[in-house]
């Protein structure tokens, strides 16, 4: 394996991104405290915070009630994912102006190859992007950038100096800087792996890098740590091509909106939503799974379907999951959280028919439906056309939600 | 000067898909690389331009629009926590 012996990679993270966002939309909130909440009202806690409220203790992931006792000024906002999607959208393209994205990680992260002009100077590179950010954007948006060997390494060089920081770890500098880093903030070590590395006398960062690549393989199980000992050691490393495997959404409900006849209602909307993704990623799709979760316990069931992606299809399966599932439950059941996913991909161009159920007419016709719709609800920039109704829960996003690994488009929030 | 300043038309690729959003009413629609390359008068005009001269096109509306690419593909996920 190859091991650069100059930085070669640039990881960029921005600083509390949807508090910093809310910052630049609306003046009055800058240089606040600021702590992003999923909606209004109800027992919640805080997704994002500014870097005032930081300052205050305040944290991601803390009850709502935990932040106002820390700091009494903290402003809640509620989330606007549609927001933090445009803004996305305009720093990724202010980005690449400057330098070419290779992957972008998440809706805050992303990272990208340097070229030889680059590797000479990537503190003036740096500099570069955020100067285009603060003119272009505005300044309320700031950015950690990390540079190493390779990406692993140079976002946890980023990690190092936030908000706002640079930081360069030069190959030939290694591991010094690592060595500072504490064991539980190196990504990819969690508790459990910290509890099962300190089993073997793994405590710190020195005597993770004095082990062999076999030996980290050995203690996580697979073939993780054996990537993860190349990755510290500065190797020219690459996650491996996964391909997508599903398509779902999830909803909160809302605290006055947790009846089963509402969860129904968020369930089709949700199943509906994750279809139309299918269709545009060009995909059919062979499972349905349903799953609610109540105060004290969860629900779950999944059904098989032939290779569809038309909402009629998806909407009779739910039809079927959902009577099998209630039928157990008494009617003054109150649910928490909704979910549906659609699973078993297959592309488009590799679809292939049950001979046994002959159903082709039908789901043609099914699907020139669903192209007339998607049309429909293209043209206008909204959904005015659906199978059956359409009853968006308070607080919208429905579809819309921002996770690790998603950042939604524009139709999502139709 | 911003992105939009640097992009000609022309520059696009076909499957390219801009994002007009309108400031007034915030009507969204798409605009793919193949339309506006088709425009043959418009292969010149930077998306700054492109963006200014668009209007929304919801019926009593006409207000500006704001012009946006986004990414055309997934992310890259962390396998095993390694970005």
């Amino acid at each position: 394996m190859r091991r650069p012996d100059q930085v070669e990679h640039l990881y960029l993270d921005f600083d509390g991104f949807f508090a910093s966002v809310e910052q630049l939309r609306d003046p009055s909130l800058r240089g606040r405290p600021v702590g992003v909440i999923p909606y209004e009202g109800g027992r919640t806690c805080i997704i994002a915070c500014s870097r005032e409220a930081k300052a205050m203790g305040v944290k991601n992931i803390m009850m709502v009630d935990e932040a106002l006792r820390l700091c009494r000024d903290l402003i809640l906002v509620p989330q606007r994912p549609d927001l933090y999607r445009r803004a996305h959208n305009a720093l990724v393209s202010e980005i690449a102006s400057v330098v070419p994205i290779d992957q972008v990680k998440s809706i805050d992260e992303l990272s990208c190859r340097l070229d030889n002009e680059q590797r000479d100077d990537p503190a003036g590179l740096a500099h570069t992007i955020k100067r285009t950010i603060r003119y272009n954007i505005g300044a309320t948006i700031t950015c950690s950038i990390g540079f190493a060997a390779n990406r692993h390494l140079a976002k946890m060089a980023g990690a190092t100096e936030k908000p706002d920081g640079m930081t360069i770890w030069r190959p030939e500098a290694m591991p010094a800087p690592l060595l500072r880093v504490p064991i539980d903030d190196i990504p990819g070590i969690g508790k459990a792996m910290q509890t099962r590395l300190a089993r073997v006398g793994i405590i710190d960062v020195t005597t993770l890098l004095a082990t062999q690549p076999k030996q980290l393989r050995a203690l996580w199980g697979n073939v993780t740590g054996e990537r993860m000992w190349y990755a510290l050691h500065g190797y020219a490393i690459d996650p491996p091509h996964t391909e997508r495997g599903m398509f779902g959404h999830a909803r909160v409900m809302p605290p006055d909106q947790r009846s089963l006849a509402d969860a129904h209602s968020v369930a089709r909307l949700l199943l509906i939503k994750a279809a139309r993704r299918v269709r545009r990623g060009g995909y059919y799709c062979q499972s349905l799974m349903l799953w609610l979760r109540g105060y004290d316990r969860g629900w779950g069931q999944e059904t098989s379907l032939p290779q569809v992606n038309d909402d009629h299809a998806v909407l009779t399966a739910l039809s079927a999951l959902w009577d099998r599932i209630v039928a157990d439950l008494p009617p003054s059941t109150r649910i928490l959280r909704v979910g549906v996913t659609l699973g078993n991909l297959t592309p488009a161009n590799a679809r292939q028919l049950d001979f046994l159920l002959a159903d082709d007419t039908e789901r043609q016709k099914w699907e020139a439906i669903g192209q007339a719709t998607d049309g429909l609800n293209a043209k206008y920039g909204k959904t005015v056309v659906s199978i059956g109704p359409w009853e968006p829960p308070k607080g919208g996003n429905v579809g819309g939600k921002i996770s690790f690994t998603r950042i939604p488009s524009g139709e999502d929030f139709w | 000067m911003s992105w939009k300043d640097r992009i000609q038309v022309c520059d696009l690729d076909p499957a390219d898909r801009l994002e007009l959003l309108c400031r007034k009413c915030r009507h969204l629609r798409y605009l793919t690389g193949t339309e506006l390359l088709a425009r043959k008068s418009a292969a010149r005009l930077t998306l700054a331009e492109v963006e200014q001269r668009a209007k929304c096109r919801q019926r009593g509306c006409g207000g500006h629009m704001r012009l946006a690419m986004p990414d055309q593909g997934d992310t890259v996920g962390f396998v095993g926590g390694i970005a």
